[in-house]
């Protein structure tokens, strides 16, 4: 595997690109223009080749007013997409102000769909300000959560899925890494992966 | 005999996962050593076929958004179990 970890810009080249990758590349144009976005999770572990299923991509944005929430929406309505949820657009925007997840796909569709929260608490408003910049193939540019957070929340949620793609990162990104960025998440969230062979 | 058939149960899903660990060890020594355009081939055959699958997919929008929200309330249980245990533990 070919790919740069520089601290705030990733580029990866020559990745034959998947149905994934392209419908990723086509939602985030729309977000890319009215605000601030970052993937995290399931997704993030594919990118970079773990070959696994999934059926949403997670991601946090940051908070935008009604105003700006409406564009975004009939902007993705005009461009072919729609909401799984039955809410019309003002339901949606309350539902983001709970702090609940809104899912989008391509019409006729339901998977792969895109969950959307606005952020809520210092980790997800860090991981938003730290988003890492994804250059792929030299032509496309999304954001995704630092890894080194990525690895510390995937063993935090726990399961055996998360905790093999936490191993699954470790395994690719452990020469490029900041450990000690690393060191204090794992701490902060009380994670160890040592028992995994994810050894800081 | 019910928990003699659950132990065995649970020794077979702990070697399982080991066995699965194994793989990504494998896997991913296996992707850093080869080019892009070789890993990237074989994944986007294996993805593009889930997807090409999920175009059969018989489940209502509604009817999936049940689904993931029962998913989501049973983890969220595992969640809080896990939470609280770090609590006792620092407490």
């Amino acid at each position: 595997m070919e790919l740069k970890y520089t601290k705030n810009i990733l580029s990866i080249n020559n990745k034959i690109l998947t149905k994934l990758d392209k419908f990723v590349i086509n939602f985030t144009n729309f977000l890319n223009k009215y605000c601030n976005y970052v993937i995290i999770s399931g997704y993030i572990p594919i990118l970079f080749g773990r070959t696994r299923g999934t059926e949403d991509v997670d991601v946090f944005i940051e908070h935008i007013d009604k105003k700006k929430f409406g564009l975004f929406y009939n902007d993705l309505i005009r461009n072919n997409y729609y909401f799984l949820n039955p809410e019309n657009e003002n339901g949606l925007y309350e539902m983001l102000e709970e702090k609940l997840g809104i899912r989008a796909a391509k019409k006729d569709t339901i998977i792969p769909n895109i969950e959307m929260k606005f952020i809520k608490d210092d980790i997800d408003n860090f991981t938003l300000k730290n988003h890492v910049k994804v250059i792929l193939n030299k032509e496309f540019n999304f954001f995704i959560s630092p890894i080194e957070i990525e690895i510390p929340y995937k063993l935090f949620l726990g399961s055996e899925k998360d905790i093999e793609d936490a191993l699954y990162l470790w395994n690719i990104f452990q020469e490029k890494l900041d450990k000690k960025l690393i060191n204090k998440f794992m701490k902060e969230l009380n994670v160890s992966g040592e028992q995994y062979g994810i050894k800081i | 005999m019910f928990l003699v058939n659950s132990m065995e149960l649970k020794f077979d899903k702990e070697k399982n996962f080991q066995e699965r660990l194994w793989f990504i060890n494998h896997y991913s020594n296996w992707v850093k050593r080869v080019s892009n355009k070789v890993w990237s081939r074989q994944q986007a055959d294996f993805i593009n076929s889930l997807f090409l699958n999920a175009q059969s997919y018989t489940l209502s929008p509604s009817e999936y958004l049940e689904m993931v929200d029962a998913g989501r309330k049973a983890r969220k249980k595992d969640l809080v179990k896990k939470l609280f245990y770090i609590f006792t533990l620092i407490h």
